[in-house]
């Protein structure tokens, strides 16, 4: 399973965006668009069809689940999506390989330059 | 303004994705209430329209909906199928200069291979004996076969075929018999039937081959033989329509010939005539004779006092009008007799004779694959022997 996931490394930024902003809870497009503008404070903003065309990718992979749409949303035509436990996993793998390449970053940037 | 513009860009994009998120695009351009954020979202719909198009074509038709992949609950395996899949553009773009570039390579190789392992050869078939022709026949109706000929050969004998049957439809008459060629000329391989002219296109092979020693004599006729009608080449060695103008009793082998004005004129006279006389297409003929009289009129033939050379520009002249291949003029070194003698019984018998030895010039008669007759003969040999 690991290995699966460590296939689709690393990720494009909009999909990892889209995973990330998906972790917390359930968003529709344009939630996820506004959460995406705010982890990323503002720096990286996705469009309708840049996300709707990462998200139709990460469903047919499984990442994220569609759930439809909520009844007492204020716009009936939302549709809510979920991160799922592959995603998830894929999520996980993604940060842990971010992780490694900041603290390996982090150690190159420390050590004095050789002459 | 801006709002229908970005619904008919949702339109437009693949009906899948078009189905399933433009509610949800078009509720967030709403959303933005600032003109230039909508313009931006214009902008991006039509990025989105290109990559739509272009590179998902695998999203175009299909796009599984939400807990349609479940598995089956009375344990029986699910199969996924293939069809709607749809290869990625750049598989495609990948696919066709593989493509392009194995088919021009495999041109290439066809062309400047020195292995020619493309040529296919037709397997020889084993001559039969007239008698196993004989029993052949007996089994099998050749009527109830296809008869087919192979390559370009083939058709030139049918079209000598046809060049008969068109010349006896125009009430042409029959040739003066020739006796048989003299056993001294070794062009003369096979006997000419008796009623016909004398070794047929053989005998104008072997005169070519004369004219190219430059033999012939100057008050000789020009032994100029034009195949008249659609027919075989002299080269090809087979019967056609030989008309020949020259006069004499027996074909005799001229030296030291040349042609003159008076013997262009002659000949192109006698050309004329035949033309007119035997040709299958009498307006054609009339427009080659005319052609052939106005070349001599205003002096193209003038320059041509060899015989071959004459003969050629003749050709040429013909065609240049008619556009007939098959019309010919062959320069000979023969002097052909016009009117000659009757053949004898013993040359009548020796052409018969000649004929059972080489079974009537038919070669082979076979039943190939499919049931497809395949009968090959090599020349028309007259029916009345």
């Amino acid at each position: 399973m690991k290995d699966n996931v460590t296939n689709f490394l690393p990720l494009a930024p909009a999909a990892l965006h889209i995973l990330l902003s998906l972790a917390a809870e359930d968003l529709h497009g344009y939630g996820i668009m506004q959460e995406v503008a705010r982890q990323s404070e503002g720096k990286y903003k996705l469009g309708p069809g840049t996300l709707y065309d990462n998200l139709q990718k990460l469903i047919r992979r499984r990442w994220v689940e569609e759930l439809g749409q909520r009844p007492g949303d204020d716009d009936p035509r939302r549709r809510y999506y979920r991160l799922s436990s592959l995603g998830r996993g894929v999520l996980a793998a993604e940060t842990g390989r971010l992780a490694g390449v900041v603290r390996e970053a982090r150690l190159q940037i420390a050590k004095p330059r050789r002459a | 303004m801006l709002r229908f513009f970005y619904r008919r860009v949702l339109a437009l994009h693949p009906p899948a994705f078009h189905r399933r998120f433009a509610e949800e695009m078009q509720s967030i351009f709403e959303q933005a209430e600032e003109r230039s954020a909508r313009v931006r979202l214009l902008a991006d719909g039509l990025l989105s329209l290109a990559r739509q198009w272009t590179l998902r074509p695998e999203y175009w038709h299909h796009l599984a909906p939400h807990g349609a992949e479940r598995a089956a609950s009375d344990g029986i395996p699910t199969f996924y199928t293939l069809d709607p899949f749809r290869p990625r553009t750049a598989a495609v773009v990948h696919g066709l200069v593989l493509t392009v570039a194995v088919f021009c390579l495999t041109c290439f190789a066809i062309r400047y291979s020195w292995i020619h392992v493309l040529h296919v050869r037709i397997p020889e078939v084993e001559f039969e004996s007239p008698s196993s022709l004989a029993s052949s026949a007996d089994t099998r109706s050749i009527s109830e076969q296809q008869v087919v000929s192979s390559g370009s050969e083939g058709w030139t004998k049918n079209d000598a075929a046809l060049s008969f049957s068109s010349s006896s439809e125009k009430g042409a008459p029959s040739r003066p018999p020739i006796s048989p060629a003299p056993q001294s000329q070794e062009a003369f391989s096979q006997p000419a039937p008796p009623g016909r002219a004398a070794g047929g296109p053989a005998q104008a092979g072997s005169a070519m081959a004369a004219v190219q020693h430059d033999s012939l004599h100057p008050a000789a006729m020009p032994e100029v033989q034009s195949q008249v009608g659609s027919g075989a080449s002299a080269e090809e060695g087979q019967a056609g329509a030989v008309i020949q103008p020259s006069s004499g009793a027996v074909p005799t082998f001229v030296e030291g010939a040349g042609i003159d004005a008076a013997e262009r004129h002659r000949v192109i006279e006698a050309a004329v005539a035949d033309l007119t006389r035997y040709y299958l297409d009498p307006d054609l003929a009339l427009k080659m004779a005319a052609a052939l009289k106005a070349h001599e009129k205003s002096g193209d033939d003038d320059a041509a006092t060899d015989g071959a050379v004459l003969a050629n520009l003749l050709t040429r002249q013909m065609r240049s009008v008619s556009h007939d291949r098959h019309v010919e003029m062959v320069y000979g070194a023969l002097d052909v007799p016009e009117n000659p003698p009757a053949p004898t019984a013993a040359d009548v018998a020796a052409y018969r004779r000649e004929m059972e030895r080489t079974n009537c010039t038919f070669e082979k008669v076979q039943v190939l694959a499919h049931n497809v007759g395949y009968l090959k003969f090599n020349s028309f040999p007259d029916a009345e022997i």
